[in-house]
């Protein structure tokens, strides 16, 4: 029987293949999400919630790879975590935003709006969008960066 | 520094299994209530009539396909970016049944207008074949991007 007393501290372990083979697989569905926008931004509004549990699911298997390993023994380790949890609370805010005004001026559509309030909707929305999709594609560069190095 | 630029490098890892997440028997009856409803629509485009009672005799069949459009939209529901091999068609299905439910509102409360004056006013007319003219094509985007994927559930092939 094993004493958990008596065993000397081990160095957490390094990421194993198939864990970093998951996290490319899920960074493979955000790349097909903005190869799709790029072409057609439009389309991630329909889109918006599937694509931020994407984003979500991405950084939830991040921490959980960082956590589960000795990623932070290397220093400049740390500073691509810091970018990348940069990136990850920007999208996660991002998301908010634009999600809260496309929801707005979904329901506004249907009223008896002035031109000029319809195209201030419509101009926030685009804003929210761009915005929101120029933050995913930070996120995956950051992500992709981090499989990167936890592939050296 | 880590890079931050827009350049985004696909990775060969992709899902490969293209499994129809909608089995084809209930997506063939959606794209059936689609194109009969499609019809309807188009008749309510081109329909210039003038009484009350002209405007329900025209109305009521797109009204009565009202709910089961619907149903068929919710068909789609699994179809989705994330859950389907083909992002981007994923992505594209979720635009045009937004684009249908927002036609499919449109044209209710256009019809109700429309059916509710003794004599129809111009505006309401207009209104009204305006709605049907484009929830026939928001109505033939869907269905042709479904085909486009799936030909085996246009049925007999038709695509009118």
């Amino acid at each position: 029987m094993d004493d958990p007393g008596s065993s000397s501290p081990q160095p957490p372990p390094a990421p194993s293949g198939s864990e970093i083979e998951c996290l490319t697989l899920q960074l493979s569905a955000l790349t097909d999400v903005l190869e799709s926008v790029d072409d057609n931004p439009r389309l991630i509004d329909a889109s918006l919630d599937d694509v931020h549990t994407i984003a979500a699911l991405l950084a939830k298997t991040v921490k959980r790879l960082v956590s589960d390993s000795d990623f932070f023994r290397n220093n400049p380790n740390r500073d691509i975590y810091d970018m990348f949890e940069h990136a990850r609370s920007d999208e996660n805010d991002t998301y908010e935003i634009y999600a809260d005004d496309l929801e707005r001026y979904q329901q506004r559509q249907h009223r008896d709006l002035t031109v000029a309030d319809s195209d201030s909707d419509k101009f926030a929305v685009v804003q929210r969008r761009r915005t929101y999709i120029a933050i995913l594609f930070e996120l995956h560069s950051q992500i992709a960066y981090f499989v990167d190095s936890l592939k050296e | 520094m880590p890079p931050s630029s827009r350049k985004v490098i696909p990775f060969t890892a992709k899902p490969t299994a293209d499994d129809l997440p909608v089995p084809v028997a209930l997506l063939q009856v959606a794209v059936l209530q689609f194109d009969e409803l499609r019809r309807y629509a188009e008749r309510l485009a081109a329909a210039p009539q003038w009484s009350a009672l002209e405007w329900r005799a025209v109305c009521s069949p797109v009204l009565i396909r009202l709910p089961r459009a619907r149903q068929s939209l919710a068909i789609l529901d699994p179809v989705r970016v994330g859950r389907h091999a083909d992002t981007r068609w994923a992505a594209r299905v979720r635009t045009a049944r937004r684009e249908v439910e927002r036609r499919l509102t449109d044209i209710r409360i256009s019809m109700s207008a429309v059916t509710s004056m003794e004599v129809s006013s111009p505006d309401a007319v207009v209104t009204v074949n305006s709605d049907g003219v484009l929830l026939a094509a928001a109505l033939g985007d869907l269905r042709a991007l479904i085909v486009s994927r799936y030909p085996a559930v246009a049925g007999d092939g038709t695509d009118r």
